[in-house]
């Protein structure tokens, strides 16, 4: 018999983890919702929209991957025409797809916000989006750590570590110079810090999903 | 092509507090083997080295002509697996592990599975949640066998059940093998469920096969002999006996190799055979994890 199951799997996963998609979908759109109000309000909508999106990036991995060794579940998978490599191609497909949907969509509805709303300065964009990449990428160290560890306690860890550096590079990009000065221009300024830092984002991220492939494909035991 | 369903030749893993002992198994198609053991015998290890989920660290594993666990994706189309703390998905209905499976396996027999439920007295609009431990099982059960897989490997299945269920796996099992090319390994500690419908049975201990022969050799071979010794005179072990208890001059020999003229070799030494019995596959069991663990320490103690 040949063929992959891989998608099959997949469509599993998408059928058990609606939530996980929903909920920060729908934290998302509350936070697009409270920021064009205005005023303070904004500034909530604003937390509340990044909340939505690091929370989905803490409950897809959770749920989608240790969700199968802590119900006893992995076992019933890796009982079906499956290598371990596989398992990790589809649990990387879906939990990544998963989250890139709702991200995506969040992302684009804040860019739209930022280039159509009056008073909103369109140099804030690429701002936006180091910031939405960057938590994309603390969702692929979840999943990836997730991946190899199959631990909740290290799944914690990283969670944690996720947490602190959101704040560590925020800050860090936040206060550079050159994109504080770029923050109030009428155009998205795409200067050499921006596009480093987000260079630096995307690169991280295509390592760190081949370093787990990597991995996941030398393990001797997987269950 | 092979006639062999399952073979391990020298296969060696090890753990830190464990370690699983140059394993030998030979499973030929057809046939159901009882792989039994005591708790952390090495069961469960041997068969996710079967199913390719572990990686053996020295030999050979082949499985349906596949060498594991290289071959373990073409190999596992043939194989139907379930474990005793192997779960389904609790918030889905029976249907939708059923639809799952279906739209993987085109051997997927609806209405063998139709059967199936009938049988087990299971819903398949019932959510798994809902479900008692028997009902799990049998629906984990229903799972592999309406696939029709040509090797069936389960371990301990009928552990925690009551007897009712236990009757109903091990009976559905039994008519799985109508099919005369299927082949079906599982492993218990129960010895009464090994007994009542395996061909060939394995004893595992301490991560090493101690025995495997067919059935009916063991009951065959294995014999308690009552004897009444001499005044003062120790009864010796003879070749085919295994352990000696003698207390005062009443002895209880056992044997794993019974003959005959075994009795006569006693009546020769001056002692009087009261009685030889037959042995149960627990008694075997029992005594044979003993003799093997006697035997290790004194290796252990030599070396």
């Amino acid at each position: 018999m040949n063929g992959t199951i891989i998608p099959q799997l997949i469509l599993k996963d998408l059928r058990l983890n609606r939530t996980a998609v929903i909920v920060p979908l729908g934290g998302g759109a509350l936070g697009i919702g409270m920021f064009m109000r205005g005023g303070l309000v904004a500034v909530f909508g604003i937390i509340t929209f990044f909340t939505a999106m690091i929370l989905s990036a803490s409950m897809l991995p959770t749920q989608c991957l240790l969700g199968e060794r802590k119900h006893q579940t992995l076992a019933f998978l890796m009982s079906l025409p499956l290598s371990s490599i596989q398992y990790t191609m589809a649990k990387m497909v879906t939990a990544l797809g998963m989250f890139l949907g709702p991200w995506l969509m969040l992302v684009i509805a804040g860019m739209w916000i930022i280039l159509s709303r009056a008073g909103v300065p369109h140099g804030l964009l690429p701002l936006f989006l180091t910031l939405c990449v960057l938590v994309l990428a603390g969702m692929c160290v979840v999943t990836c750590v997730d991946l190899v560890s199959e631990s909740e306690g290290i799944h914690g860890i990283a969670m944690v570590a996720v947490n602190v550096s959101y704040g560590l590079a925020w800050t860090l990009i936040a206060t550079s110079a050159n994109v504080r000065a770029g923050i109030e221009s009428p155009v998205p300024v795409w200067d050499s810090t921006i596009l480093s830092v987000l260079g630096g984002e995307l690169a991280f991220i295509a390592v760190l999903l081949g370093l787990t492939l990597f991995l996941q494909a030398r393990k001797k035991d997987f269950i | 092509m092979t006639d062999l369903a399952v073979s391990f030749r020298g296969v060696g893993k090890k753990y830190r507090y464990f370690t699983l002992d140059k394993i030998d198994l030979s499973l030929p198609q057809g046939q159901i083997m009882g792989l039994i053991g005591p708790n952390g015998a090495g069961k469960s290890t041997t068969i996710r080295i079967l199913m390719g989920l572990v990686h053996q660290d020295s030999g050979e594993v082949r499985v349906l002509g596949r060498q594991m666990p290289g071959g373990q994706v073409a190999a596992k189309w043939d194989i139907g697996f379930a474990s005793e703390d192997m779960r389904l998905y609790d918030s889905m209905t029976l249907d939708w592990h059923m639809s799952f499976m279906r739209s993987i396996y085109p051997s997927w027999d609806e209405s063998y599975a139709q059967v199936l439920l009938k049988r087990f007295g299971i819903k398949r609009e019932q959510k798994l949640r809902g479900f008692s431990h028997g009902q799990r099982v049998k629906s984990a059960l229903l799972l592999v066998l309406a696939r029709r897989p040509r090797l069936i490997v389960l371990d301990e299945p009928t552990t925690g059940l009551d007897p009712v269920a236990r009757h109903e796996i091990l009976r559905e099992l039994t008519s799985a093998m109508a099919d005369e090319s299927r082949t079906i390994l599982f492993s218990s500690h129960n010895t009464q469920d090994v007994e009542q419908i395996s061909d060939r049975i394995t004893f595992i201990d301490r991560g090493r096969i101690i025995d495997s022969m067919d059935k009916e050799t063991y009951l065959d071979r294995w014999r308690r002999l009552r004897l009444e010794a001499p005044a003062g005179i120790q009864l010796p072990a003879l070749p085919g006996i295994i352990d000696v208890k003698q207390t005062g001059r009443l002895a209880v020999a056992t044997a794993n190799a019974f003959e005959p003229e075994l009795a006569q070799a006693y009546e020769r030494t001056g002692a009087r055979v009261q009685q030889i019995e037959s042995m149960t596959l627990e008694e075997i069991f029992v005594a044979n994890v003993e003799h093997s663990r006697f035997e290790q320490s004194t290796e252990e103690v030599a070396a």
